[in-house]
């Protein structure tokens, strides 16, 4: 029960932040120099066609009326042509949506596991060679730019030992399985084509570790601090001396409360990810939001970048909801109050 | 036979030194103390003067390193403890409960009261394999037994649903749960509310009765002490000063340092102010030798510095390890 309103309450409070994020991007938008409708038309379009747009796109009422509009035809799914690819921006960022999902997500699935590995090893090995080194392989994986890493894997793994393809979701040869999701992996699940799932699979693991390296080395530092200060804590020596086996002090009493500060941290990482894409979706010829997005704003393609905003944006606060529900699965003190 | 032999649970020389980067503090010096079945024990000292280290050595939660048992013994109900390891160890421990100095710090905040509970219950009772039926059933129990309320609803509480009294409560459940012989009880009542504080004393009272235990009370609160225990130790500095019947000991105190520490008690009758010792515990880093009192004694002689008294019976079950009462200890056969 108690939860439930807590889940009301934090849906509730993003909804007012997508309200607050909708208005920030019309006003982007709308103060930018120069006229939306002439960009998009065009420097060859006649001033009647550019006045038509104008009209259709209710560039001379007033700001709340525009806004009023705008927030109509987004809810609609409408959010304009392209200027650059000429298509629906919808239809265009329904394309590159999952690819980039899909990264992101296995980034961020190999970033939570192997943090919370690192974090205990660190924790069980503190303050010896072990965690040391551990310690300077951070300082290093955060130093390094994730294309850099991008780099040297495909380098590695590509191009001298060819164990791993270096470019795209697929491999030509292979059958691409139906399209559901999107997401090819759990397409090729769905479909129960193996095959397809593999090659997916190693099409993306290159990209989701160089994508994940630096704020995995970070979490798994925070999650070693986190369990090391714990493990000071008053309650783990009273359950020690209760009788409780140091396995299980370890792997719940301990682990528990030392997973809410990462968890955090992490959803912060997973909403970076997602803006931060698009060098690695480069250097993997990766067919993702990010790419899209920078490419549209190099060519001041607006409605495209309203939109790329717009989703990484709604991406962006699911994905803080579901970091809130975790934590408040975690911290009894966060959803019961 | 004297106390020591008789005794439940028995410390015999235990030296504690922790090793730190500014070097090797002793903190313990040669600790002896004893618990016979039944008896309540008081362990007094000021903050800083090792009560707490005693107790973290005795309940397996000293950490080492930085800590270190240097030497020692701790003997319960025959068997050295130090000796043991893994689940013998742990048996041995099953018997000995802690109550904690902190409630609002020593229960874990992310999990429910009747969690923490069952495992402290299904660890302890781990050879007799009790379905999680039964051990949900002890839980509401022993919860019942300390008088918490609504025992059933209590157990899918948080801690901080709970008031600071009521976890006290529900720490002492946890050390009874086990079926402990002894309990060591770290400040129990310092960081509750007065009123709150009778209230868990009479609880501890009445299940050390009932279930006949005995309890090992480390605190700085004489008030408590006087009322509470039969037996005390004083403690300074790491070092085992003055012990004896808690009569004996508030009647006709010996130790220069027991008399400064019951002088610094407040009068009800309101006649002088308290005057304390002067000077506070010594850095175990540059602890005397000696006895580690000697640098705050008014009446340190040469040998004080140098030499540790070793402890001397005075009458009954009263000693003192204190130079000033060397001639009679030579007309005591059983010393040395």
């Amino acid at each position: 029960m108690e939860f439930m309103s807590f889940l009301v309450r934090r849906v509730a409070y993003s909804i007012f932040v997508l309200i607050g994020l909708s208005m920030l991007i019309f006003t982007i938008v709308r103060v930018m120099p120069g006229d939306p409708a002439r960009l998009a038309l065009g420097a060859r379009a006649t001033k009647e066609a550019v006045q038509e747009l104008r009209d259709r796109m209710h560039l001379d009422e007033s700001l709340p009326v525009q806004y009023y509009h705008w927030v109509k035809d987004v809810l609609q799914g409408k959010l304009g042509i392209s200027l650059w690819t000429r298509r629906e921006v919808s239809i265009d960022i329904s394309r590159f949506l999952p690819a980039t999902l899909e990264l992101v997500l296995f980034a961020a699935l190999i970033e939570a596991d192997v943090r919370i590995l690192l974090g205990v090893i660190g924790t069980r090995y503190r303050n010896t060679w072990v965690d040391n080194t551990l310690r300077v392989g951070t300082y290093f994986a955060v130093a390094t730019p994730a294309f850099v890493v991008a780099i040297f894997l495909s380098l590695i793994f590509g191009y001298m030992l060819k164990v791993l393809p270096i470019v795209g979701r697929l491999d030509p040869s292979v059958v691409a399985p139906p399209v559901r999701t999107g997401l090819i992996t759990v397409d090729a699940l769905i479909s129960g084509n193996f095959t397809a799932f593999i090659d997916a699979l190693k099409h993306i693991i290159m990209p989701a570790i160089a994508l994940s390296l630096g704020g995995m080395a970070q979490d798994a530092r925070i999650t070693r601090s986190s369990m090391s200060d714990n493990l000071l804590k008053e309650y783990i020596a009273v359950e020690r001396a209760q009788g409780i086996p140091p396995r299980v002090i370890n792997l719940k009493y301990l682990l528990k409360p030392s997973l809410i500060a990462p968890v955090s941290v992490l959803g912060l990482d997973i909403a970076s990810m997602l803006g931060n894409a698009f060098m690695v979706e480069l250097v993997f010829g990766w067919p993702g939001l990010s790419q899209y997005g920078v490419e549209a704003a190099l060519r001041k393609d607006l409605n495209a970048v309203t939109g790329v905003v717009l989703v990484i944006g709604l991406v962006y606060l699911t994905i803080n909801i579901l970091v809130d529900i975790t934590v408040a699965y975690l911290d009894p003190r966060v959803r019961l109050r | 036979m004297t106390a020591e032999e008789r005794a439940l649970f028995k410390i015999r020389n235990l030296c504690v030194a922790f090793d730190l980067f500014r070097g090797t503090l002793p903190v313990l010096d040669h600790v002896s103390l004893a618990v016979r079945r039944g008896e309540k024990i008081g362990l007094v000292g000021e903050t800083g003067c090792g009560k707490s280290v005693t107790m973290k050595v005795v309940v397996g939660i000293l950490p080492i390193p930085p800590g270190r048992i240097a030497s020692g013994e701790i003997w319960f109900d025959g068997t050295n403890i130090l000796s043991l390891h893994g689940g013998r160890l742990q048996d041995v421990r099953g018997r000995i409960g802690l109550i904690p100095q902190d409630p609002s710090a020593s229960l874990n905040p992310v999990f429910q009261v009747g969690t923490q509970l069952r495992d402290a219950i299904r660890y302890s009772h781990r050879h007799r394999n009790l379905s999680a039926k039964e051990i949900r059933r002890l839980a509401i129990d022993v919860l019942a037994e300390v008088g918490l309320p609504d025992p059933v609803r209590n157990l899918s509480n948080y801690p901080f649903q709970l008031s600071g009294g009521m976890k006290q409560r529900v720490l002492i459940a946890m050390a009874l749960a086990a079926n402990p012989e002894l309990l060591i009880a770290d400040e129990p009542t310092t960081a509750l509310d007065v009123t709150i504080q009778e209230q868990v004393l009479r609880l501890m009272r009445e299940a050390i009765d009932r279930r006949n235990l005995s309890i090992l009370i480390i605190t700085h609160n004489l008030g408590l002490i006087r009322e509470f225990t039969d037996r005390v130790y004083i403690m300074y500095a790491g070092q085992i000063g003055e012990t004896g019947s808690t009569r004996d000991l508030f009647n006709r105190p010996l130790h220069p340092y027991t008399k400064g520490l019951l002088a610094s008690v407040p009068k009800l009758t309101g006649e002088g102010v308290p005057f304390g010792i002067p000077g506070t515990v010594p850095d175990y880093l540059n602890a005397p030798s000696g006895c580690r009192f000697s640098p705050r004694c008014d009446r340190t002689t040469e040998v004080c510095a140098s030499c540790r008294p070793e402890m001397i019976l005075i009458e009954g079950e009263h000693r003192v390890a204190c130079h000033l009462y060397k001639e009679e200890q030579e007309d005591d056969p059983q010393a040395g």
